[in-house]
């Protein structure tokens, strides 16, 4: 009979080596999230929309003029000097100027409440299109300010995106038709960026907790000088989208949530994870519900309940969020951002999930502090947010002292529909050139109607420009004449594409993690 | 009869006949800001800037008005006095700046009315319709201007004052006067100035609108 002393210590087994073995810990977040876009509980929405196009003319109407006087001050053409003309309708025809002034895009095939208005008695179902441009030359382009509407024409305008609500300055005549030649455009740019940790304060390098790394991750990480320990990552993840019915990508949820907690990979791999400090989670987490199946639906006229039935509320994909949720956030600090399809308001801005839709994980949300509503205007929030921080669509915050502003995809998907171009990088650049996130609320994006103050425009630049539930992923760097640089990311959707983007932050490199099963 | 003889004394001696004085009367154009095509509901920005009045300068002027025959003449602030009175004014309209409320409170009725028949003046036309505008007041006549002035945005869905506010704090430089009109009349308890009369009537008709 074998005894253990003789199998022991041979290639067969061996007894515990007695070594403490290294615990890898996680880097710490630095994180600051700013509420520019909560909106009060109680708001109202008994005013009109026009007052959010007044507001952000009004801000962005300064910087236009700055750099279009910069541009045009000096310009001849034919003998004639440009001139700053104030209003939009202060044109005349045959003289040389340029004005400022807000665009408003005519598209037939745009839903309008006025043709619904017309159409009163008999309205069909509403087709929805996936775009708004048609192949004729049907729409027309008008630039518009609080006096009137001109209508702009030139091939000049074909060079650029332009949709509904971004602020342009154009140089031009009006020529016999009534309509504005143009021969200019310009745009304010990119606005002023603030510098890093210009809201918080960096951990004090050399901190308490000693760097476990092993060798090998020296060269992975990004060799800053200043500091002894490798730069933190960050994980962007969009479009998880559970739900009770469709399992194709269960697999590689799985995978993720594994990923994330460091439980898959060999160690090595492992240390590369603990350096991710943050998740962010931008938007659909929460698939569409699925059409029932017919054979369910012929039961339904057997017991007609009025108002909400609530025998078709499925409760499988909110609690799968949950308890994925609940098993990553002892681990990580996670960051939530609703979506197109999630449970918040489907009016810009998102407000932020509640926590009752998480009961596991909502201890781990920060405790409801005093239960005045946060304003937008108060300059900090005074309970710092928990390690679950459901947070608005669009969201802008801080994090490693870099300015951060994510969305869920509704505003680029918007433009998408107005513009016939695949280039979605070339979309979000336009977006941080015309210094507005969602140009297109409230004309085809629903919106609250803002009366005070309009939180789409960028007041200052972000570092880093997130979007998220894309079809595919996509990143760039843009630069601006100040020597501003974002750094623009589009995330794909997981449950299609299956893959997360990491960030480093130090360098805002990124890099994409593909999940097979 | 004997000549009345003329004494040697200056004309502007004490207790001798008043003299007529030129200063206010309209002798100069509007100074418009910018060339070419001034638009209506700008022309605020043409009036030179309304100050409450602080300096002695403007003090004196206001007893000279008080002497004046006729006290109907639209004032137009003199350019020789202009420049002094703006230099000074510059730092009182920092200071109001800061506090716009309590500096609308000094403003008195007497330069609101010089502030809409300033406005009045810049007018071209003539006022053809004035029966309508009989049973308003000066303070209801400045509201209204302000609520069609576009350049501080919409009028309707919103307070004045906060309209008002709005526009201050966006860097417009809404006229004080509309401010000071504002609170007198707050302060008097009308609640009808709230809202804009615009909005009113657009309530009042949508209220009463037949739904196809």
């Amino acid at each position: 009979m074998v005894t253990l002393d003789e199998v022991v210590d041979t290639s067969l087994l061996q007894k515990p080596s007695g070594e403490a073995l290294d615990l890898l810990e996680r880097s710490e977040s630095n994180y600051t999230p700013l509420h520019s876009f909560a909106l009060p509980k109680d708001r109202q929405y008994q005013q009109q929309f026009a007052d959010i196009y007044f507001l952000r003319l009004t801000k962005i109407k300064p910087a236009v003029e700055a750099v279009a006087s910069a541009a045009w001050a000096e310009t001849i053409l034919a003998g004639e000097t440009a001139t700053k003309v104030d209003r939009v309708l202060d044109v005349r025809q045959g003289q040389l100027c340029w004005v400022v002034g807000t665009v408003y895009m005519d598209m037939p095939l745009k839903p309008s409440v006025l043709e619904d208005v017309v159409k009163d008695r008999w309205i069909s179902a509403p087709t929805t299109s996936d775009h708004y441009y048609a192949e004729s030359g049907s729409e027309s382009c008008s630039l518009e300010d609080d006096s009137g509407r001109i209508r702009l024409v030139g091939n000049v305008l074909r060079d650029y995106f332009l949709v509904t609500g971004c602020i342009i300055g154009v140089m031009g005549t009006e020529n016999a038709s009534g309509d504005f030649e143009v021969i200019d455009l310009k745009f304010a740019d990119l606005p002023p960026q603030p510098e890093r940790w210009s809201l918080s304060k960096p951990a004090p390098k050399g901190s308490a907790r000693k760097p476990k790394i092993k060798e090998e991750d020296v060269e992975m990480a990004d060799v800053s000088s200043s500091s002894s320990q490798p730069s933190k990552k960050i994980a962007i993840v969009s479009g998880l989208e559970f739900s009770g019915t469709d399992t194709s990508y269960a697999m590689e949820l799985n995978l993720l949530l594994e990923f994330l907690l460091g439980e898959a990979l060999d160690p090595a791999a492992q240390s590369e994870l603990s350096q991710i400090s943050r998740l962010i989670i931008a938007g659909n987490s929460i698939a569409r519900p699925s059409d029932h199946d017919p054979a369910a639906a012929a039961d339904k006229p057997h017991n007609k309940k009025y108002g909400y039935d609530s025998s078709s509320y499925n409760p499988i994909p909110s609690q799968l969020l949950d308890t994925f949720l609940s098993s990553l956030l002892p681990s990580i600090p996670i960051t939530l951002l609703p979506g197109a399809l999630d449970p918040a308001n489907t009016s810009y801005p998102q407000q932020p999930i509640h926590s009752a839709m998480f009961p596991q994980a909502r201890t781990y949300t920060s405790t409801p502090g005093v239960p005045t509503a946060p304003s937008p205007s108060s300059s900090s929030s005074s309970e710092t947010p928990g390690w679950l921080d459901p947070v608005t669509n669009p969201w802008e915050g801080e994090v490693e002292g870099w300015r951060v502003l994510g969305t869920g995809g509704q505003n680029l998907d918007d433009i998408c529909k107005y513009v016939d171009s695949e280039d979605k990088l070339g979309m979000m650049e336009a977006m941080c050139r015309w210094r507005c996130s969602a140009p297109t609320a409230p004309d085809t994006l629903w919106s609250y109607p803002f009366q005070d103050d309009e939180p789409f425009v960028m007041k200052e630049c972000p570092h880093l420009y997130f979007v998220g539930s894309q079809t595919e992923f996509g990143t760039k760097i843009i630069e601006g004449s100040q020597g501003q640089m974002v750094r623009l990311v589009l995330v794909p959707s997981f449950a299609a594409t299956k893959e997360i983007v990491l960030i480093d932050t130090e360098t805002l490199d990124v890099s994409k993690v593909k999940f097979t099963a | 009869m004997p000549t009345t003889r003329r004494s040697t004394r200056s004309s502007t001696g004490a207790g001798k006949q008043s003299t007529l004085s030129f200063k206010h009367k309209v002798t100069k154009a509007i100074k418009t800001g910018k060339e070419g095509y001034k638009s209506p509901s700008r022309a605020k920005e043409y009036i030179p800037e309304p100050t409450p009045e602080p300096t002695s300068k403007k003090l004196e002027k206001e007893e000279d008005e008080d002497e004046d025959e006729d006290e109907q003449t639209p004032a137009t602030t003199d350019d020789d006095d202009e420049h002094d009175v703006q230099v000074q004014t510059k730092k009182q309209q920092q200071q109001q700046r800061q506090q716009p409320a309590a500096a609308a409170e000094k403003i008195s009725d007497r330069a609101i009315e010089r502030y809409w028949s300033e406005i009045e003046a810049g007018r071209n036309a003539k006022a053809v319709h004035k029966k309508h505008g009989e049973g308003l007041t000066t303070g209801e006549k400045v509201l209204r201007y302000f609520d069609v002035s576009s350049q501080y945005g919409p009028c309707i869905g919103m307070k004045r004052i906060k309209r008002w506010q709005r526009a201050q704090r966006l860097g417009l430089n809404p006229p004080v006067e509309v401010l000071a009109v504002l609170l007198k009349e707050e302060a008097a308890g009308n609640k009808g100035i709230e809202t804009a009369h615009m909005d009113e009537l657009l309530n009042s008709a949508a209220v009463g609108s037949v739904g196809v």
